[in-house]
């Protein structure tokens, strides 16, 4: 069956382009235009995804408050963020509000459709028991792949998929540095190096938050990050 | 640049309010103009005085005959000063000597050596006399000789006879005259001492005044041989052979021409009745006379035909005035303001007896002589030590026939004496130094005032402008940012051109704020707007490429694709400096080891940048640094991309990590030095400002992604992420012109000192 994937852009050229793309793939898609139609959309149809514009016409804010609203109907919802904004504000309140990921209007077709795949993925791993080889551990640390969860000392941590293919790269390879370069393909995304820093800052904040002790992360200074843990 | 003013509003008010000195310049001519014509009122009293008293002088005939000597010239006279009290007759000079009165001199032309010195004084009738002979030998009278006077002697001629004045020996002396019958005979009313001194003898005689009126002849004869038959002066019996003797003055000689005579006995008695000697005195009628005119202040002088004084009154003395002398330094200031005369001093008749009027080029000669009527200016005004004397003069004039000299036919009026006014210039002084001192102390006040409100004004004027331009520089930054205007901009209620500047001044600044905050955010609201058709552009490209294209069209695409490309790097360069403005503001800072991270930095670029030789000098120290390294490392990126840029290839670039010790705290120095063409002198401040390149693309090395969307920010970045670590940066060129350096000092304030 295919999957139904919402966009909700005013931008009518972005959102037709994007139907072709994703039409292209095999998805179903819907296109909303602003808030009271998506709302409306919503309550008559179910969805898989939903690709929302921050700007919505005249509300600025308008695609966070839609964010609030579905995740309040559907906790569930792989809720993708799309904007020309890259303000680390508008990322950081975009994630708070529990959007999955948060993508810049630059990103070309495979980044995108790269996303929604792992998105996809990542629900139906939800819904299925935990393998075991899909499993990786280094120390404390344990991701699950397929699933993209992390879990610290059995506490979990939510990450976004950005950030969860960030740490599994630097910890599937432990002490190796892996430069932005790297770990950008490893995200999928094209980011400028003060992008990945934050992310990274977040990373480390979202463990810090579980263990006051956490520098499994460390920096190498003009190269990159590697994972280094404690036990190792 | 701001300027600091050479030449302040305050000075030039100042100097503005010196103007006002003009006040005092103005009321002292003002006081000199006044002066002046007080001065010619009192001229004009003074004389008025004196022709009446003229006129009333020469009204009563026996007030100004007295005055009138038309036989006999000013040489035939001997003043008698007047005497306050009685000489002591001894001989010696003790009383003359204080009262300072200028004695005849007679001189001998035969005999320089032999000279006298003749004073009269009067006393209530009394005529004193003291006769200062140098003779060089002296001779004594011989008692046993048959004559009157056998040697040295002094003949007195009156009206009535002849007196000889000798002695044996210094003494008392016994004045002896021949009478009717020829006889020796003593004159007991004259007395007199004989006084030796060094250089000859002096007499001094009393006698009494009416002996003396109307002739008085004085001749004092030196005997120049002993023994020589002498002879009786008087009466005169012809000798066979000349006198050795010399006769001095007939006062009718003026000494310095005196001609010297052979005399004979006969001789003597010729000359002596040749001469008309008059003895000038006071006169007492004339004194009552003036009496009547005199009031306080006023000093009455007659003077007879030839200048002698004859009579005073009165005194210049002015009771009330002297009670009101103003201090000292008003007196000082007065004179130095308004006292320019060029007054001579006047002449003091009380020691010669005459008045001069003025000193003439010939004052040397002739100064024992008085002056004719005429010869005395009307009005004339002396400096006489720290006062002004004024005198004027009025001729007593009466008619030719009434003095019985026939000068012509017509009668000519005929001046007998001078009446003489003087006065001092107290009471105008007075007049004047009251006004003085009113003047001085109110334009004293009124300058100060004057001075003070200008400079008080200048200085509320300076401090209002130095106010806006204080809040002007305040308001906007080194960089150009304009802070906050409201709270720092003086309120502008006054209602003059200094308010109006004021408002119109922060009306330009808030345009400029304005302006410059929509500069500011133009790039990232531009790279905002344009990130959306770019989307467009791309996500339309990436379907074209799905579909089925021919090998050119997909050529083309390609080609779209790429400058799509481009255009996003460039946005994202432009929005750059504003995410990490963002960035900086979001950042955390930590604990960290400087030089660890120089290190890893090093090697870093090392690998990065193939080309370039990468060196790293740390010198030992405690690099424990709080702050934070990501930007740390964004910075040292920025500044060596400007150097690899810059450097050529195979050249040297060197970090240099040291840590200075300072008293106010301690400082971590980076330098970063790459070789290279060296920075332009004038632009090393202005490096650090926002869109400022001075790129000359002359060596690039490898084109890096970056090295065509260059917008000057690099530096920029540099300098915010300074700024947030509180540390200063600054660009210089290297002392052997090598290349340049970039230095950064980082301060490790106090409360961060890591325990």
């Amino acid at each position: 069956m295919a999957r139904h994937i919402a966009i909700i852009e005013d931008e009518q050229a972005i959102a037709d382009n994007y139907r072709d793309a994703f039409v292209r793939q095999g998805y179903q898609v819907s296109h909303y235009r602003d808030r009271p139609t998506a709302l409306q959309g919503f309550a008559n149809q179910h969805h898989d995804l939903a690709v929302i514009d921050i700007g919505l016409g005249e509300d600025v804010e308008g695609g966070f408050e839609l964010c609030r609203e579905l995740r309040s109907q559907a906790p569930n919802l792989p809720i993708v963020f799309l904007t020309a904004r890259d303000d680390e504000f508008d990322v950081i309140s975009g994630l708070r509000l529990g959007a999955d990921d948060y993508l810049t209007k630059d990103i070309s077709q495979a980044h995108m459709l790269a996303r929604i795949v792992a998105l996809f993925r990542r629900v139906d791993a939800l819904s299925q028991p935990v393998d075991q080889e899909e499993l990786l551990e280094r120390g404390p640390l344990s991701l699950h792949t397929a699933r993209m969860s992390a879990s610290w000392n059995q506490q979990p941590v939510d990450l976004t998929v950005t950030e969860f293919w960030i740490v599994h790269a630097l910890a599937k390879r432990p002490g190796h540095v892996k430069n932005r370069q790297q770990l950008m393909d490893a995200a999928n995304v094209v980011l400028d190096d003060n992008t990945i820093t934050s992310h990274v800052k977040r990373i480390r904040r979202k463990f810090s938050a579980l263990d006051q002790q956490f520098d499994a992360v460390q920096t190498a200074y003009g190269m990159g990050y590697r994972w280094q843990s404690r036990n190792d | 640049m701001p300027t600091v003013p050479t030449v302040s509003l305050r000075t030039q008010l100042l100097l503005v309010s010196l103007l006002t000195l003009s006040l005092p310049w103005a009321g002292c001519q003002y006081i000199q103009e006044m002066e002046a014509s007080l001065r010619h009122g009192q001229t004009d009293a003074m004389q008025a005085t004196a022709k009446a008293v003229a006129a009333r002088l020469a009204s009563e005939p026996n007030l100004w005959q007295p005055l009138d000597h038309p036989h006999t010239s000013a040489a035939q006279h001997l003043y008698a000063h007047p005497l306050s009290a009685a000489g002591i007759v001894d001989g010696y000079n003790d009383e003359w000597e204080g009262l300072e009165f200028t004695p005849r001199v007679f001189q001998s032309s035969r005999n320089p050596q032999f000279n006298a010195q003749v004073l009269a004084g009067i006393h209530q009738q009394t005529l004193y006399l003291l006769i200062r002979v140098n003779d060089p030998k002296l001779h004594y009278h011989h008692p046993s000789r048959a004559t009157l006077a056998s040697g040295d002697h002094i003949i007195v001629r009156t009206a009535a006879t002849d007196y000889i004045v000798a002695t044996s020996a210094p003494g008392g002396i016994e004045v002896k005259y021949k009478d009717a019958n020829n006889q020796r005979q003593r004159e007991h009313r004259v007395r007199g001492q004989w006084v030796e001194h060094q250089h000859g003898y002096q007499v001094e005689l009393s006698l009494p005044l009416d002996m003396v009126q109307p002739i008085f002849e004085l001749g004092i004869v030196d005997h120049l041989v002993q023994d020589a038959p002498t002879i009786d002066p008087i009466t005169g019996s012809p000798a066979s052979q000349p006198w050795p003797v010399d006769l001095i003055g007939t006062i009718e000689q003026p000494t310095d021409t005196y001609q010297p005579i052979h005399l004979n006995p006969s001789n003597i008695a010729q000359q002596l009745s040749a001469a008309k000697g008059q003895l000038i005195t006071p006169l007492a009628p004339l004194q009552a006379a003036t009496q009547v005119f005199t009031r306080e202040g006023i000093r009455l002088r007659i003077l007879d035909q030839q200048g002698w004084l004859v009579a005073s009154s009165g005194n210049l003395r002015s009771a009330q005035v002297q009670a009101q002398q103003p201090p000292w330094w008003l007196r000082a200031l007065y004179e130095l303001a308004l006292t320019d005369n060029s007054w001579p001093t006047p002449h003091d008749s009380t020691r010669d007896g005459f008045i001069e009027p003025i000193a003439t080029t010939d004052s040397g000669k002739n100064n024992h002589l008085g002056r004719s009527p005429t010869s005395i200016p009307a009005h004339q005004w002396y400096q006489d030590g720290r006062r002004q004397l004024g005198r004027s003069s009025a001729v007593i004039e009466v008619n030719s026939d009434a003095t019985g000299r026939s000068i012509s036919q017509y009668p000519e009026p005929v001046a007998v004496g001078t009446v003489l006014v003087e006065q001092t210039s107290d009471r105008v002084l007075a007049l004047t130094n009251s006004a003085f001192t009113r003047l001085f102390l109110f334009t004293t006040g009124a300058t100060l005032l004057a001075t003070f409100g200008l400079v008080g004004y200048a200085s509320w004027l300076s401090w209002r402008i130095r106010r806006i331009n204080r809040a002007a520089t305040a308001a906007v930054n080194t960089d150009g940012h304009i802070g906050e205007l409201e709270s720092v901009w003086p309120q502008h209620e006054w209602q003059d051109e200094l308010g109006e500047l004021s408002g119109n001044y922060q009306h330009l600044l808030q345009r400029l704020q304005g302006y410059t905050d929509y500069l500011r955010t133009l790039t990232s609201k531009l790279s905002h707007e344009l990130r959306t058709p770019l989307a467009i552009v791309r996500s339309s490209l990436d379907n074209l490429s799905h579909s089925q294209l021919d090998k050119q069209a997909l050529t083309y695409t390609e080609r779209a694709a790429d400058g799509a490309e481009r255009l996003s790097r460039l946005i994202s360069a432009m929005s750059e400096a504003s995410r990490v403005e963002h960035s900086i503001q979001q950042a955390d800072k930590e604990w960290f080891a400087l030089d660890d991270l120089c290190q890893q930095l090093t090697a870093a670029y090392a690998d990065a940048f193939a080309q370039h030789t990468f060196n790293c000098v740390i010198k030992p120290a405690d690099y424990q640094f709080w702050g934070a390294p990501d930007l740390l490392v964004q910075l040292l990126d920025k500044l060596v991309d400007n150097a690899t840029d810059f450097c050529p290839a195979e050249g040297c670039i060197t970090l240099e990590l040291l840590r200075h010790s300072r008293k106010s705290g301690d400082t971590l120095t980076l330098h970063l030095s790459n070789q290279g063409p060296l920075l332009p002198e004038h632009l090393q401040d202005q490096l650090f400002d926002s869109l400022v390149s001075i790129r000359s693309k002359t060596t690039s090395s490898a084109p890096t992604t970056n090295s065509d969307t260059h917008m000057g920010l690099g530096l920029y970045i540099v300098k915010l992420i300074t700024q947030y670590h509180r540390g200063r940066v600054y660009a210089r060129n290297l002392d052997d012109g090598s290349g340049v350096c970039f230095s950064l000092q980082l301060p490790i304030l106090p409360t961060q000192e890591k325990e």
